[in-house]
C-alpha cells in the first residue's frame, strides 16, 4: 500500500531530523539560526478530523448509487416481468413513461438526502456552515441527474441482474475514484480525468464540501451548478431516445 | 447428493447467464477496462497537486521556491495575490496556498528565522498530508541551497537511507490494479448468486426446481460452483492478461496458490450471496441489501486503507469478513511472494468462514425455498 509507505516515510524522516536537531542543540548548545519556519494551517478542518472530511463526501456517493440503482431496476423490472407491455400498447409517450418513473424516485432520494443531512449534523456532529438551501437545491439537481443515469442504464439492459450490476459498476467506480472523493480531479490522468470533469458527482461533491466545511453559499458555488444543469436534460433526452417504444 | 445433478444444474446457471449479452459484456468490462482505467488513473501518491503561491517578497529566493514546484508532483504554481487566495481555495481550485511574506529573504540572510504560511485544504485528506510534507522538504531544500550559495553537499552527521521493499517506486498502479480485481471478485460473486436466486423466484422457475428430483443442497451447490468458477476464471484472466501483461505489474508469488485462495474466498462470498437472496423478496430489495453489505466489506477490508489504522473494535469485527483474509493473502502472495507457510492462517479462516456461511445459508435456503415458488 504505497500511501501507507509514504506516510511512514514522512514520519521516519521527521523523527530523524528532529533527533539530529536535538543532538545538535545538546552538542553545540544553541539552536541553529537563520532557518525557515513553515506555519501550516489546515483550513476548513483545523483539527483534521476524518469524520468532518468524510461525511460531506460520502453523501454524494450514496445519493449517486441508491437512486440510480432503484430507478434502473424500476424500468428493467417491468421489462423482465412483462408489464412494460402497458407502455407498448397505450398512447403513453416514452418521455411521459420515464418522467413518471423518475419523479417518485426523485422524491424518495430527496427524503434520503434530508435523512443523511440530519444524520450528518446531529449524529456525526459535522457542522453545516454554509447555506442548507444551496445544498438542498444542488441535491435536487443532483438526484435528478443520478436517477436519469439509472434511466439511461435501464434502456440498454434487459435483465435485472445486468441492470443491478451495470449500475453498480458504472456509478460506483467513477463516483469513488474519478470525482475528487480521494484525489482532486485536477490531479487525475487520462480517461479518469475526462470522466471526472463531466461526472455529476464531482460538482455535487464540490458543493457539499463547500456548504458543509467551507461556509459557502450559492453566490460562491454557482459555477458548480452549471454542469449539473447541463447533465439533467442531456441524460433524460438520452434515455428517452434509447428507450424502445415497441419491442423488437 | 448426485454429482451429475449438481453438474447439470450448474451448467444451466451458466447458460442462462450467457444468454444475457449485456451482462456478459458488463462482466468483461469490469475485469478488463475497469481494472485498467482505475489502475492507471489513480495518481501516484502525490500527482499534479494544485498549488498557488502568494509571493509578497519578490526576491531571488522566493523566485527559487516558486520554480521548485513542478510536475509530476505539483501543477505549475499559480501566482496569485492575497485577495484571491481564499476564493480560489473555496472554489476548490487549489489544495495548497503558500504565502511568502515581505522581507523573507532579508530575514534569512540576516540570520533571523523567517516564517512562511502554508494553507492546506484539509477537506482533501490524502493529498493534504502527503503534500504538506513534500512542500516542507522542498522549501527547506531551496532555502539551504540558497544560503550556502551552492547545492548542499555536506550530509548530516547521521544519514538516513530509506528502502521501500516490494514496491520500490511506491507505484500506485501495482497496488490499485490488484485491489480493483479483488473488489470486483467480491461484488460480482455476491450479485451473481443472489440475483440468480431472486430471478428464479420472480419468474416462478423455482417451482420447476421443486418438482424435479433435486434437493435444496444440490440446487445451492450448483449455483455456487457455477458462479464461483465463472468469477475465478475471469479474475485469473484479468490478473494474467491485464495486470501482468498490459500493466506490466510483476507478480511475485505462485498463481495456483492465489487461485486456491480465490476459490476459498468465492466459496464464502457466493454463500453470502445466496443468503442475501433468501432474505430479499425482490430485486430492488436485493440491490439495497447488497449495498449495505458490500460497502462495509470493501471499505473496511484493508483494500482501501490499512487495517492497522482502523479502530481495534472494527479490526476485530472485520476478522469475520472473508474480504479481510482475502486481501491479506492476495497482498502476501502477489506482492511479497509468500508461500503456504505464510498465508495458511488466512486459508484456514476462509475455510471456516465459508463453511459457516454455507451451512447457515443452506439452512435458510431449505426453510425458504418452499415459500419462494
Amino acid at each position: 500500500m504505497p500511501s501507507r509507505a509514504e506516510t511512514v516515510r514522512g514520519y521516519v524522516q521527521g523523527m530523524h531530523a528532529h533527533w539530529l536537531a536535538a543532538q545538535a542543540r545538546q552538542v553545540f548548545g544553541s539552536a541553529v539560526t537563520g532557518q525557515v519556519v513553515i506555519e501550516t494551517r489546515f483550513r476548513y478542518n483545523p483539527d483534521v478530523k476524518s469524520l468532518v472530511a468524510m461525511v460531506p463526501a460520502v453523501i454524494p456517493i450514496l445519493l449517486m448509487m441508491i437512486p440510480s440503482i432503484l430507478t434502473a431496476l424500476s424500468v428493467v423490472r417491468e421489462k423482465e416481468l412483462g408489464s412494460i407491455v402497458n407502455l407498448y400498447v397505450t398512447p403513453t409517450t416514452r418521455l411521459e413513461f420515464l418522467l413518471g418513473k423518475q419523479i417518485s424516485y426523485i422524491v424518495l432520494a430527496m427524503i434520503n438526502f434530508v435523512l443523511l443531512s440530519v444524520l450528518a449534523v446531529f449524529v456525526f456532529r459535522v457542522p453545516l456552515k454554509g447555506g442548507f438551501l444551496t445544498l438542498a437545491a444542488a441535491a435536487l439537481l443532483y438526484v435528478i441527474a443520478t436517477t436519469a443515469m439509472g434511466l439511461v442504464i435501464s434502456t440498454f439492459t434487459r435483465s435485472q441482474i445486468a441492470a443491478l450490476f451495470g449500475t453498480a459498476i458504472l456509478t460506483l467506480v467513477p463516483a469513488m475514484q474519478f470525482s475528487g472523493f480521494i484525489d482532486p480531479v485536477s490531479s487525475l490522468e487520462g480517461v479518469g480525468r475526462v470522466i471526472g470533469e463531466i461526472y455529476p458527482t464531482t460538482h455535487f461533491l464540490t458543493i457539499a464540501r463547500g456548504t458543509f466545511s467551507k461556509a459557502l453559499n450559492f453566490s460562491d458555488l454557482h459555477t458548480s451548478f452549471l454542469p449539473l444543469l447541463i447533465a439533467v436534460p442531456v441524460l433524460i433526452a438520452l434515455s428517452a431516445a434509447l428507450l424502445k417504444k415497441q419491442e423488437k | 447428493m448426485h454429482v451429475s445433478n449438481v453438474l447439470h444444474l450448474g451448467v444451466k446457471e451458466l447458460r442462462s447467464l450467457m444468454r444475457d449479452v449485456v451482462m456478459v459484456a458488463l462482466v468483461i468490462y469490469s475485469f478488463t477496462i475497469s481494472v485498467y482505467t482505475s489502475a492507471t488513473a489513480r495518481p501516484e501518491t502525490l500527482n499534479k497537486a494544485p498549488i498557488a503561491i502568494i509571493d509578497e517578497d519578490r526576491s531571488p529566493l522566493s523566485a527559487r521556491i516558486v520554480d521548485a514546484f513542478y510536475p509530476p508532483y505539483f501543477l505549475p504554481p499559480k501566482l496569485i495575490n492575497q485577495a484571491d487566495a481564499d476564493a480560489r481555495m473555496d472554489a476548490g481550485l487549489d489544495t495548497f496556498a503558500l504565502d511568502i511574506p515581505l522581507g523573507f529573504q532579508r530575514d534569512l540572510l540576516a540570520g533571523r528565522n523567517a516564517v512562511v504560511q502554508l494553507n492546506v485544504d484539509a477537506t482533501r485528506m490524502s493529498q493534504a498530508f502527503t503534500g504538506s510534507g513534500y512542500i516542507q522538504s522542498i522549501i527547506n531544500g531551496e532555502v539551504n541551497t540558497f544560503l550556502q550559495g551552492y547545492r548542499a553537499k555536506d550530509r548530516p552527521a547521521v544519514d538516513l537511507v530509506l528502502r521501500a521493499r516490494f514496491n520500490p517506486e511506491l507505484n500506485q498502479t501495482w497496488f490499485g490494479a490488484v485491489m480493483q480485481i479483488i473488489n470486483s471478485v467480491t461484488m460480482l460473486s455476491i450479485i451473481l448468486t443472489g440475483a440468480a436466486l431472486i430471478r428464479e423466484r420472480e419468474h416462478g422457475t423455482v417451482e420447476h426446481l421443486l418438482v424435479m428430483p433435486v434437493t435444496p443442497f444440490e440446487i445451492m451447490v450448483s449455483k455456487i460452483w457455477a458462479m464461483a468458477a465463472l468469477v475465478l476464471g475471469v479474475s485469473l484472466f484479468s490478473l494474467l492478461v491485464i495486470v501482468r501483461g498490459l500493466l506490466a505489474v510483476p507478480i511475485e508469488g505462485s498463481l495456483p496458490l492465489f487461485a486456491v485462495g480465490t476459490a476459498l474466498h468465492l466459496f464464502a462470498t457466493t454463500s453470502l450471496g445466496i443468503f442475501l437472496g433468501t432474505i430479499a423478496r425482490s430485486m430492488p430489495q436485493f440491490g439495497l441489501l447488497m449495498m449495505l453489505v458490500l460497502l462495509p466489506l470493501q471499505v473496511l477490508s484493508g483494500s482501501a486503507t490499512p487495517r492497522e489504522s482502523m479502530p481495534e473494535f472494527v479490526q476485530f469485527i472485520m476478522l469475520a469478513a472473508p474480504n479481510t483474509h482475502f486481501v491479506i493473502l492476495a497482498q502476501a502472495i502477489l506482492y511479497r511472494g509468500a508461500g503456504l507457510a505464510v498465508v495458511w492462517p488466512q486459508f484456514i479462516s476462509l475455510i471456516l468462514i465459508g463453511s459457516a456461511l454455507f451451512s447457515f445459508s443452506l439452512a435458510r435456503f431449505r426453510k425458504t425455498i418452499g415459500t419462494m415458488a
